[in-house]
């Protein structure tokens, strides 16, 4: 993802070696261990989906592998350099989060682009510097949000601000991209404009993480799928069936539609807690 | 009025209002920039704490100056404000950190002990109690040129870090987990605002006194906040509203014997609530009307047939 234009360019900066990687990884909470025992490894320009219920640990193994929650046994790797000893040193300027938030605001108003331009910056950058903020305008326009960079956060739906998260990511124009729930709880527009957003990046080569709940209009981009239960790997590999009791007939869940969209007709009400 | 012009000019050429001017100038502009921050991480009493800790640094400063004989008797007053409100606010920003809930008691009992040790410790020193008033609720009109010198020295660094690091402090208060995750020193940064907050809050005593800090701190940003849209916009109107108030109040005891530091917050409260109760009558016809519910997809979801 070196530049906009030449879309066959790629991310591919590692022909070695895993992007991201986890070794036994442990971390204990308090007196609950979160994570027990994950290895887990994904090669540069891999599209990897973890899955599991509420509460397995997908969203602490993401943060693990960033470094924000201590690693009690175990090491995680990032661009080859470990996460548990040497977190300083890990080109964190080549990665980008979306992190899981109810809402993007904070103590004090703030526009679309002052949060975007913010994600430009890494250890030996402040200031987001010249050129930040066409940078960080192309990166509002590549989430359909390039005509609202001047709107404060708080005139933004919540799907559109879930957006801007994913902006400010990728304004740092990152080569790893981890991504936690970056649609749930947000509308079908930001889910399509989601979906066409991380297939082409995926073109270019950029390796991605993503915590998922549901599969929805991104599962035809996904290679690999992670399973955790209880904090430990349960699945490594192709994408699996849905339990039992999800995947009757009537039961769209996630595999409604494999790349063709089709007109719902009303059939049933599947209610499904957040 | 011309009275008033004539006074006001005669007054204006006193080295005493003078000073006491340039004072509340200068503090009215650099205190909002550190309350950007703080009221952006939610963390507007931080000032408050800090400034009861800052109590005990003052009596201590004098206390050593009683010992080393100094003079004036009051010349370590201020380092000592400094030492103690640094090592305050870094305990208080530790304990934010960690996050417990246990935090919250010990930060209660280092502001009770802060207010509570000064109080004592000023008396031991020989301190009476026009001295404490003075630090508790501001002194501005003794404000001598070492005083000034001091005041805008410390409000240029308070400046230079607030504003000069304006992008790196956003993404901090803004989001910390995400600030961490970009490899920004997340925690010298934290440590930095907590230090310059102290900076801000010795400056700010002279003017409104330890009890009052947290009120030029916060309440321009608190007015700024009505009428803005964005944090660079709110972050300069709050340093303008922070520097006419101070002004306005300062002015407003030239002529009516009131307590300067209260007065200014005073001014400033009363702002807050005019442009509070104007702000609905200006912004109603632009206003786009937000929806506040969120858009949850898959709250009830329609199904279609067929689907594997």
């Amino acid at each position: 993802m070196r530049t906009r234009s030449s879309a066959t360019t790629t991310g591919r900066t590692e022909p070695t070696g895993d992007v991201l990687a986890a070794h036994a990884l442990r971390v204990q909470l308090g007196s609950a261990t979160i994570l027990r025992g994950v290895d887990l490894a994904v090669s540069p320009g891999e599209v990897v989906a973890l899955l599991g219920a509420n509460g397995s640990g997908k969203s602490t193994l993401m943060r693990a592998l960033l470094g924000l929650v201590p690693i009690s046994d175990g090491d995680a790797h990032v661009l080859g350099t470990s996460v548990r000893t040497q977190r300083t040193r890990v080109a964190w300027e080549r990665v980008g989060y979306v992190p899981q938030r109810v809402t993007a605001t904070s103590g004090m108003p703030a526009t679309a682009l002052e949060v975007v331009l913010s994600g430009m910056l890494h250890r030996h950058r402040f200031h987001p510097g010249r050129g930040g903020r066409a940078r960080a305008l192309e990166a509002l326009d590549s989430v359909g949000l390039g005509d609202r960079s001047r709107a404060g956060l708080h005139e933004l739906s919540g799907g559109q601000q879930q957006r801007v998260l994913i902006a400010r990511a990728l304004a740092r124009r990152p080569d790893v991209l981890l991504l936690d729930e970056p649609v749930s709880g947000v509308d079908r527009p930001s889910q399509e404009t989601f979906a066409r957003l991380l297939a082409d990046l995926h073109a270019r080569g950029v390796t991605v993480l993503i915590v998922l709940h549901e599969l929805g209009l991104i599962e035809p981009i996904i290679d690999r799928a992670v399973v955790l239960r209880h904090g430990r790997v349960v699945h490594d590999g192709a994408l699996p069936a849905p339990a039992p009791g999800h995947e009757g007939e009537d039961h769209d869940h996630v595999h409604a539609e494999h790349g063709e969209h089709v007109e719902h007709p009303e059939k049933t009400i599947q209610r499904s807690l957040p | 009025m011309i009275d008033t012009w004539h006074s006001l000019s005669l007054l204006l050429g006193s080295p005493l209002i003078q000073r006491s001017l340039v004072a509340a100038f200068v503090v009215g502009l650099a205190a909002p920039v550190i309350g950007t921050y703080l009221v952006q991480r939610r963390l507007s009493l931080l000032g408050d704490g800090i400034g009861h800790v800052a109590l005990t640094g003052v009596a201590m400063g004098w206390l050593v100056g009683s010992w080393t004989q100094v003079t004036p008797n009051d010349a370590l007053a201020v380092p000592g404000a400094v030492v103690a409100a640094i090592i305050g606010a870094v305990i208080i920003e530790a304990v934010r950190a960690r996050g417990r809930t246990s935090g919250d008691v010990a930060l209660a009992l280092l502001f009770y002990g802060g207010i509570a040790g000064g109080v004592v410790i000023m008396g031991v020193a020989g301190g009476t109690n026009a001295n404490l008033m003075g630090y508790l609720f501001g002194s501005i009109s003794t404000v001598t040129t070492t005083d000034l010198v001091a005041t805008v020295a410390m409000s240029a660094v308070v400046l230079a870090v607030g504003l000069g690091l304006r992008t790196a402090l956003f993404a901090v208060c803004q989001d910390e987990e995400f600030a961490r995750s970009t490899g920004l020193p997340v925690r010298a940064l934290s440590v930095l605002i907590a230090i310059v907050a102290a900076l801000t809050v010795t400056v700010s005593m002279r003017v409104v006194g330890l009890l009052l800090v947290s009120a030029l701190m916060i309440v321009p940003v608190a007015i700024a906040q009505l009428v803005t849209t964005s944090f660079r916009r709110t972050m300069t109107l709050a340093m303008v509203i922070g520097v006419i108030v101070c002004v306005t109040g300062l002015t407003i005891t030239f002529f009516h014997r009131l307590a300067p530091g209260a007065m200014i917050v005073v001014v400033a409260i009363c702002l807050y609530a005019v442009v509070a109760v104007l702000r609905p009558l200006v912004h109603a016809p632009g206003r786009r009307i937000v929806d506040p519910h969120p858009d949850l997809e898959d709250d009830v979801r329609i199904v279609p047939s067929g689907s594997d």
